[in-house]
């Protein structure tokens, strides 16, 4: 008798998980994908960046302030990349609204001497770049030695 | 006995009975990754210090003409009037009195590019007796991080010459 009652229960309790998962739909929301950026900088000099990112800002404006700026990314206490440092950095795609590069420039340290690209590279989520993109920004210099940027898209 | 085999086939059941709509149902369960706050890099060491030692190894007043950047510069942005640095020597003006010594310490983030023009020396700094050799040090090819610095204005011949030296 007693192992009958046991025997009822456990069905049961089996029933009521099986209901339970149908009643929540077996889904959990899952995030976007998220959003891979990656600084490379090929030129053969320290390089500052000026990478800029926000998760809210929709202007240039508003995304190009020194609060939304890249500054910490590796072991030197100032923010360049040396020649040759790649940066991967990865980001909840809802807390990246907008993304840029603004005024980078490279620098010698022997002669200091400095080139300053004056462009500026402003990308909108859903306007320029999507969720789970991988996007590349290449530093280079061209034959005359003026830095250069190109933005690549996987 | 036949009761004891029934058991674990009831809690198999319930097992396939959890599993049927996590698998029919497409449910994904995604642990969302630390978000990216600006700092991809875990091994970020302690932000350091560079101190500057100033000596004035002449008999007259001296204007060392210490100048800082914590970013990269060209020569002649290093050397505007903002950049000066004066918060040492007497009354913290940045001078220093003949003989006079004084050393004063920068996070290695203000301390990208630093120098001298070389020192104006003499007692009316409006009208100096001269002025030594120019000197500009960058971080990372000169010195580190951690480094002592020592920057030396005294007589050679008949003028004023400076000189540095890195220690660390």
């Amino acid at each position: 008798m007693a192992r009958g009652s046991m025997r009822r229960a456990w069905l049961w309790a089996g029933a009521l998980g099986v209901g339970a998962i149908s009643a929540l739909g077996g889904c959990v929301v899952t995030p976007p994908a998220p959003v891979t950026v990656v600084l490379a900088n090929r030129t053969g000099t320290d390089l500052t960046p000026k990478f800029f990112s926000s998760a809210s800002a929709t202007t240039t404006a508003s995304l190009f302030v020194y609060n939304n700026r890249l500054v910490d990314f590796n072991n030197r206490a100032f923010d360049e990349m040396r020649a040759g440092e790649v940066i991967t950095l990865n980001f909840d795609c809802e807390e990246l609204r907008s993304m840029g590069v603004q005024r980078p420039f490279i620098f010698d340290p022997i002669s200091l001497t400095i080139g300053r690209l004056e462009d500026e590279v402003f990308l909108l989520r859903d306007n320029g770049f999507q969720c789970g993109d991988l996007v590349r920004f290449v530093y280079d210099t061209d034959e005359n030695g003026a830095l250069t940027l190109d933005v690549e898209f996987e | 006995m036949k009761t004891n085999t029934a058991w674990p086939r009831i809690g198999r059941m319930g097992l396939v009975a959890l599993a049927l709509p996590l698998m029919m149902g497409g449910c994904t369960i995604t642990f969302d990754p630390n978000p990216n706050d600006g700092n991809n890099n875990p091994n970020d060491p302690d932000p350091g210090t560079v101190t500057i030692r100033v000596l004035n190894r002449t008999n007259t007043t001296l204007d060392p003409e210490i100048y800082v950047a914590g970013s990269a510069v060209t020569v002649s942005q290093l050397f505007s009037s903002s950049r000066k640095y004066t918060e040492f020597g007497v009354g913290t003006l940045g001078l220093l009195g003949p003989f006079g010594s004084d050393s004063f310490t920068l996070t290695c983030a203000e301390a990208r590019v630093l120098g001298t023009k070389g020192g104006a020396f003499g007692d009316n700094l409006n009208n100096p007796d001269g002025t030594g050799r120019q000197i500009v040090l960058t971080q990372e090819l000169v010195f580190d991080c951690g480094a002592v610095i020592t920057f030396s204005f005294e007589r050679s011949g008949g003028g004023f010459t400076t000189t540095f030296e890195v220690e660390g």
